[in-house]
């Protein structure tokens, strides 16, 4: 019965109803997409960061690689380069022995031979884009295949790997030889400040979403608590007006969190698109979790359900009105900040038939 | 000749010196009152004089600073809002001066919404519904959202509302205070025929006193205290 009463308040109560659950549900899906979207950016960056890397590779025996390399082992040279100030990571190998397996590198199927590369999907676009002379150039030989995203942090990842003679890599300053590469994802002092960069920016987004929320929820305030009074008058519990009021907020939630799920599917490519640490995620990692999901869906409601109910603590509805009992609190800093709302002692006030109001005490500003 | 003594039933709605004050404003001063089993009680006063307050405090909306109010031989005044909000759906009807209708709810809804709270089965309320908008000549309003009503058609409904429960009193303050005349007598005509075709009590404060004309009794309220309007003493 109430749940039938609240969702008939909520549906049928005319154009103010209308309106606040409009705003509500509004509300509740912009908030809904934000948080959807900084959890999809946190899986992302987190399986971003999860990833092997091969780039930590470190060689051992600088000093006596060409001698004393292990069987299998090759050569490496990885240095940072860049084209119009975008960093390109470039790796050129030579194969000491061919005969022996050489280390796997994550996203090529083989190291490649001398005369041949492996370039990332970005980088050969950028090769086919810009003059030979400017960038494909500085890679000798043919390209062999691109390289997969194994071995890549994004989809703007410019990567190259360049097969050379031993040689060749000898003259090179910083070669080392290599015998096993480098599965374990990188050890960033970042990404810690990441994770928490993302909690703070949830919260700072969220947060006038709340505000937003909280002052739809109060809309046409008098009107609801005038119907709350009448059915209490036909013989309604406080506690069943909580329910009818609850029922009245988690509508607005559920809506507005299904409405959220829909437009942050929309929007999801564009999500994508934002470069968090510098470059663009893959955009099938860019996305909640099945039980983040749920967890909106099922949080969303029932976090405004609470928070209906929260606001109600300090509001009782009687038959004639509202009554509500404040009790005198010690006056925080963002109240002497803002300025407002002090109470004096214990006031009781209440909302009469016909709208005035009644307190106790004259004491009480509010 | 000896004659035995036949049981004197006890009243059914009484105070005992009831207090109450908005702060340190008085309404009602050692307010003492009796109304017994389908009396019909006229509460009258001018603006102001605390008998709604005094009404409240009989229906157990307002608990008096001091005193006591009984229903049916027991306390009223300290039971809890849940068996006080019992009562109102059982035993307790109201018809106020605007109607108190919810009018996002149809005029069979808002008849059956005392029965529907109650956990009366939804089919089972709404036909005891209908009967009344039947017998109140309001049945083809049924379906007919409660803003759209005439201020009479309210006022009927909200007696609908408050017989549909077969209540034992009804509290009806300022009934007929937003109709105009002709409407107001006839609303009061169908409040006081139901209430003595169905032995109910009724306690209505007006201060119309073609209203009072209507009541079996009247009392007079004039700053918080109840008078006898032709004894002109107090009544205790």
């Amino acid at each position: 019965m109430t749940f039938w009463l609240g969702l008939r308040l909520s549906l049928r109560g005319g154009r103010e109803a209308a309106v606040r659950l409009a705003l509500v549900t509004a509300a509740v899906a912009m908030g809904v997409t934000v948080l959807l979207s900084t959890v999809a950016l946190f899986n992302a960056f987190q399986a971003t960061a999860s990833r092997p890397c091969w780039e930590c590779t470190t060689g051992s025996a600088p000093g006596g690689w060409a001698l004393g390399a292990t069987p299998g082992a090759v050569l490496w040279n990885h240095r940072q380069d860049s084209y119009a100030g975008r960093p390109i990571k470039r790796l050129d190998v030579a194969v000491l022995d061919a005969e022996a397996p050489a280390p796997a590198l994550p996203g090529v199927p083989a190291l490649p031979g001398a005369g041949r590369y492996y370039v990332s999907p970005a980088l050969a676009a950028l090769m086919e884009a810009v003059p030979r002379e400017q960038l494909a150039d500085r890679f000798p030989g043919t390209r062999t295949g691109l390289i997969g995203r194994a071995a890549l942090s994004g989809p703007d990842d410019l990567v190259v790997v360049v097969g050379r003679t031993s040689g060749e890599l000898a003259a090179m300053a910083g070669t080392v030889a290599v015998d096993a590469v480098a599965t374990t994802p990188p050890a960033d002092d970042t990404t810690a400040l990441y994770e928490h960069g993302f909690g703070i920016a949830a919260v700072g987004l969220i947060f006038p979403l709340l505000v937003l929320i909280g002052t739809a929820t109060r809309l046409a305030t008098a009107r609801r608590e005038a119907r709350f009074a009448a059915i209490r008058l036909a013989g309604a519990t406080a506690r069943q007006i909580n329910a009818i009021a609850s029922i009245d907020a988690a509508l607005g939630a559920l809506l507005g969190a299904l409405a959220g799920i829909a437009v942050f599917q929309a929007l999801r490519p564009a999500v994508a698109g934002v470069a968090i640490t510098g470059s663009r995620f893959f955009p099938d990692v860019v996305a909640p979790t099945a039980l983040q999901h749920a967890a909106v869906v099922a949080g969303v409601p029932l976090a405004a359900t609470g928070a209906a109910l929260w606001s109600l603590r300090r509001v009782r509805i009687t038959p004639l009105g509202v009554a509500g009992k404040v009790r005198a609190s010690a006056p925080g800093w963002w109240r002497i900040v803002s300025w407002r709302d002090w109470d004096c002692s214990r006031v009781r006030c209440s909302r009469t038939a016909r709208n005035r109001t009644r307190c106790s005490s004259t004491s009480a500003w509010r | 000749m000896t004659v035995d003594a036949l049981p004197v039933p006890g009243p059914l709605l009484e105070a005992r010196s009831i207090d109450r004050s908005y702060g340190r404003t008085p309404a009602l001063r050692e307010a003492s009152l009796s109304v017994t089993a389908g009396e019909i009680l006229a509460i009258m006063g001018p603006s102001g004089s605390g008998k709604s307050t005094l009404l409240h405090c009989l229906a157990g909306i307002f608990s008096p600073d001091t005193g006591e109010v009984r229903f049916d031989g027991r306390r009223l005044d300290t039971l809890s809002d849940a068996r006080r909000s019992e009562l109102r759906r059982t035993a307790f009807g109201f018809v106020f001066q605007f109607g108190r209708l919810v009018p996002e709810l149809t005029v069979a809804d808002n008849v059956a919404l005392p029965l529907l709270l109650g956990k009366v089965r939804r089919r089972q309320a709404y036909q005891r519904a209908d009967g009344w908008l039947r017998r109140l000549e309001l049945d083809e309003l049924g379906g007919r959202r409660t803003g759209e009503l005439s201020g009479g058609q309210a006022q009927r409904v909200a007696i609908a509302r408050a017989l549909v429960t077969r209540p034992k009193v009804i509290f009806a303050d300022e009934p007929t205070g937003a109709l105009d005349s002709l409407t107001g007598e006839k609303v009061m005509e169908l409040l006081v025929g139901l209430a003595r075709q169905e032995g109910t009590t009724v306690n209505v404060v007006t201060h119309d006193p073609r209203v009072a004309a209507s009541a079996d009794r009247e009392v007079l309220v004039r700053d918080g205290r109840i008078t006898d309007p032709y004894a002109g003493e107090a009544v205790r």
